[in-house]
């Protein structure tokens, strides 16, 4: 997951005068093509329905059954709780970096974005190894005070400090960019009705940021319903859980898509709820002029807090897992953990999820420019399908993919073909989101003129468009190559039997608590996500300047 | 060079209740440079955007020269027209040179002949040492003729201007405007101009359409326009119009500021407005005069005065600056047109409420 389609694509589009609105019909190619991604998108979700409407009463009876009920409580006071915290702590983050004048804000700025690449299952796996039962935070603290216990880790606290630890950068990040992208004459007015810093922030500057808060949120809560790795290696029994466990272990095939169905309604509501809450209000600049740059907030002596508060999310959310997995790694290198398999494993993650990348872009590109170029009632339904990749947890996708595959299409049944078919739906949305916003910085009277210079609308496509949304199209792919190879749901289910990739690779030898065996893969994920990550976060870095 | 013949032209967004373009007729005649004037909505870039092609009609025909572009059941698509535009924000493709920006349309002719053109186009509108740029290192004005030259290249058969001078700054747009002027001029292309810029308009046009929500209300040469508006609406918006209330009577029209002969028959009794611009007006002060000057503006080389009448109504006055009236002077008002134009009082309301 990234940063939501919706933020970027909003602040983006501020200063761009309004697209009108064509009244030529879009060309074929084009329909039959977003036809063609609507209906792959539509097929998992149609195939749990189906299933769950044919499958015997006992369903219905199942799902009323206590430990279902159960389950859901659990998920929901999990993504309710993770998203707060993300929230407590996304927002001054996001201030103190953008709108202060803290020291090192550049450094900060970067730095706490970054705990976005490391995958729940290796935060886990740090949290379990440096907080567990006998783990290194245990053993100091019982040569120092003669501590025997720590609090229990697994369940509820362990899940929840994973997957506040890993999230909180979604909200980060879509509130740094609200932030600059509201006009500070809006704080200048309040200021001269009468406000002062503090009010104007409470009246003004956080009402105009609700849209980014709630967009933040929402990914942070779509990322905990749809988790994985945190919720199995910390056991808590969320819906992703009980669904694996049900399909793995007790065999119970139906029990397990009418849980998936579940949690996808779950998702809705959450989606729903995000739509609520961005209100009726406009969030548009109001000067048609240029924006000056933000004058910053004076911190004085406040910036000692703010400078230990940044640095303590920086030491537990980056420096913690990182050091935790290098330690394990060096301790392995010394017993002689080879190290083969681990190359084997990269080459797999590598391939598959540059695949990934590549067909996502270009299935999101008929969908973009039919959603942007030629909006209308249809258009945008399709859009709001292709986002359904959103809605729809790994775990879910797998599972109704691996079923529909089985039993209609044994020859795609465990091939890497269908494994990539599945990243690619849950991927698309990202690829589609940052393709949307540049192609909205396009303006279309671009590809007028080349129209009235003779082209056809297959030629402007080629020649105009695609050159000009170059930069969203290299960075959709990389946000695609990069969830793709965290992705461990996905692969675990829907990999060939023997296949490894980096993630499965990780999870199974954390699973075992062979945490040596699980450091390589596990750094390597983290430094070729952050890699990707920088790239994505490229502007970033020079807006600060 | 070709004529442009628009019959019965309808437009309706899906949106929108109003039609954009309602049952517009208009001819513009060859090598004819035709400006669409009107406020924002009145449907004039729309009526240019579907002799481009990019909008379709749902009613009515375009023909440009002896093809029909667009009617019923024949669509011809914007590459196929032949049609030259120029963008209000210039579209000038950001990834190209200027050069390649000006030859983008002209890549199917031989090499040769194609660098020829785009060094006699970039010549015409004074930018050749400037081909190897890119448009974010030109000046608007520069971007606004690499814009202009790109569309003249392919030698089109109708050349379009949407808002073409309204990103400028107002001293570099009256320059621009006779330099465009120009070049069109030399060229002897069939040219539609849209804007809202009533003298921007004047300067330039052969003839004009004014339109005003989705109708055409006058199509003339600037100054029938001025001097005889066909509507209410154009006397408003073209130039400053102040109506002075009168009654008919023997076809004429009295009013506090005299009486005029009718041109339209209307019964005895009727109530209407004669339609006074400032510069239609004289004062000059005299003692015995019954109006008073109550505002002075001063503009250089003229000078507005309000000047109020027994019936307390304040008119505008505007003439040279020569010899300045102090304020609370008496004045006499003398009107300089024989027949100022007279508009019923029945129509102002059906206008006012369509």
């Amino acid at each position: 997951m990234s940063v939501g389609p919706s933020t970027t694509a909003r602040s983006k589009n501020q200063g761009v005068r309004e697209q009108p609105l064509h009244s030529l019909r879009a060309p074929l190619p084009l329909i039959m093509l977003a036809l063609l991604v609507v209906g792959a998108m539509l097929l998992p979700i149609a195939y749990l329905v189906v299933r769950a409407i044919t499958a015997d009463a006992n369903i219905v009876q199942q799902l009323f059954h206590p430990r279902t009920i159960t389950v859901f409580g659990s998920t929901v006071l999990l993504a309710t709780s993770v998203t707060a915290t993300c929230i407590l702590v996304g927002v001054p983050l996001a201030w103190l970096t953008v709108a202060s004048d803290m020291p090192g804000r550049r450094w900060f700025a970067v730095l706490t974005a970054l705990p976005l690449v490391i995958p729940t299952y290796i935060g886990g796996y740090a949290i379990v190894s440096a907080l567990g039962p006998r783990g290194a935070l245990q053993v100091l603290l019982g040569r120092l005070f003669g501590v025997e216990r720590l609090p229990e880790l697994y369940g509820f606290w362990g899940a929840w400090l994973a997957l506040a630890l890993f999230s909180y950068p979604y909200v980060l990040l879509s509130v740094q960019s609200g932030l600059r992208g509201l006009d500070p004459a809006l704080e200048e007015a309040s200021r001269s009705l009468g406000f002062g810093p503090w009010r104007t922030f409470w009246r003004v500057t956080l009402p105009q940021l609700r849209p980014s808060i709630a967009a933040g949120a929402l990914l942070v809560a779509l990322y905990t319903l749809s988790d994985f790795g945190a919720v199995s290696l910390l056991q808590f029994n969320s819906f992703s859980r009980a669904i694996y466990v049900q399909y793995r272990g007790a065999f119970d095939r139906d029990y397990a898509a009418a849980l998936a169905l579940v949690l996808v309604l779950l998702t809705a509501v959450v989606l729903g709820a995000e739509m609520w809450t961005r209100g009726r209000a406009r969030y548009h600049r109001s000067t048609v002029g240029v924006v000056k740059p933000r004058p910053r907030a004076k911190l004085g002596p406040w910036r000692w807090p703010a400078i230990i508060f940044c640095s303590v999310v920086v030491l537990i959310a980056l420096v913690m897992p990182v050091g935790v997995v290098s330690f394990w790694l060096v301790r392995g290198l010394q017993e002689g953990e080879p190290l083969r398999l681990v190359w084997s494993a990269a080459w797999n993650s590598v391939y598959t999820a540059a695949a990934a990348a590549v067909f996502a872009v270009f299935a999101a590109l008929p969908i973009a420019i039919l959603a942007v170029r030629f909006r209308s009632r249809w258009t945008t339904v399709f859009e709001g399908i292709a986002y359904g990749g959103y809605a729809l947890p790994g775990i879910v996708i797998a599972l109704a993919l691996v079923r529909f595959a089985s039993q209609y299409t044994p020859l795609l049944y465990q091939t890497l073909a269908l494994m990539i078919f599945a990243y690619v739906l849950r991927f698309l949305p990202q690829a589609l989101g940052t393709i949307r916003s540049t192609l909205l910085s396009v303006s279309p009277s671009l590809e007028e003129a080349a129209r009235s210079l003779g082209y056809s609308p297959l030629r402007v496509t080629l020649r105009v468009t695609l050159p000009l949304i170059r930069p969203g199209i290299l960075s959709g792919a990389a946000l695609v190559f990069l969830t793709a190879m965290k992705e461990l749901p996905t692969t675990l289910l829907l990999g060939p039997i023997g296949f490894k990739t980096l993630a499965t690779a990780t999870w199974t030898a954390t699973a075992e608590g062979f945490f040596a065996r699980a450091a390589a893969p596990a750094l390597l994920i983290i430094v070729v996500s952050a890699f990707s990550m920088l790239f994505v976060l490229r502007d970033t870095w020079s807006d600060q300047h | 060079m070709a004529k442009i013949e628009l019959s019965h032209i309808t437009k309706r967004y899906a949106s929108q209740a109003r039609p954009a373009v309602d049952d517009l007729s208009l001819t513009v005649g060859e090598g004819e440079l035709l400006v669409l004037l009107g406020p924002s909505g009145c449907g004039k870039t729309t009526t240019l955007r579907m002799l481009a092609g990019f909008e379709r009609p749902e009613n009515g025909k375009i023909r440009i020269g002896d093809e029909v572009v667009a009617n019923g059941s024949a669509w011809v698509p914007p590459e196929r027209r032949g049609v030259g535009i120029v963008f209000q924000d210039y579209a000038l493709f950001p990834h190209l040179t200027v050069a390649q920006n000006v030859a983008f349309g002209i890549l199917k002719m031989p090499r040769r002949e194609r660098v020829q053109r785009v060094e006699a186009v970039l010549e015409a509108v004074n930018l050749s040492e400037y081909a190897g740029r890119y448009p974010h290192e030109l000046s608007g004005g520069q971007q606004q003729r690499v814009a202009l030259a790109r569309a003249l290249a392919p030698q089109p058969r109708v050349l379009l201007l949407d808002e073409p001078f309204s990103n400028l700054d107002p001293e570099l747009r009256t320059a621009l405007r006779y330099e465009v002027r120009s070049i069109v001029r030399r060229s002897g292309i069939t040219t539609v101009l849209v804007t809202h810029d009533q003298s921007e308009a004047f300067a330039l046009a052969d003839r004009v359409a004014v339109m005003h929500q989705g109708r055409l209300h006058q199509l003339a040469d600037p100054e029938t326009l001025y001097r005889r508006p066909a509507s209410r609406f154009v006397a408003s918006f073209v130039g400053r119009a102040q109506f002075i209330a009168g009654r008919v009577c023997d076809d004429q029209v009295h009013t506090e500021l005299g009486a005029f002969q009718l041109q339209d028959h209307l019964p005895c009794g009727a109530s209407a407005d004669a339609l006074l611009r400032p510069d239609d007006l004289h004062i000059r002060p005299d003692q015995t005069g019954n109006a008073l000057v109550v505002e002075r503006e001063f503009a250089g080389a003229t000078v507005r005065y309000g000047v109020r009448l027994p019936s307390e109504h304040v008119i505008d006055v505007i003439q040279p600056s020569g010899h300045l009236i102090p304020l609370d002077s008496a004045v006499r008002i003398e009107v300089l047109p024989r027949d100022p134009v007279v508009f019923p009082t029945q129509e102002a309301v059906a206008i006012n409420a369509g």
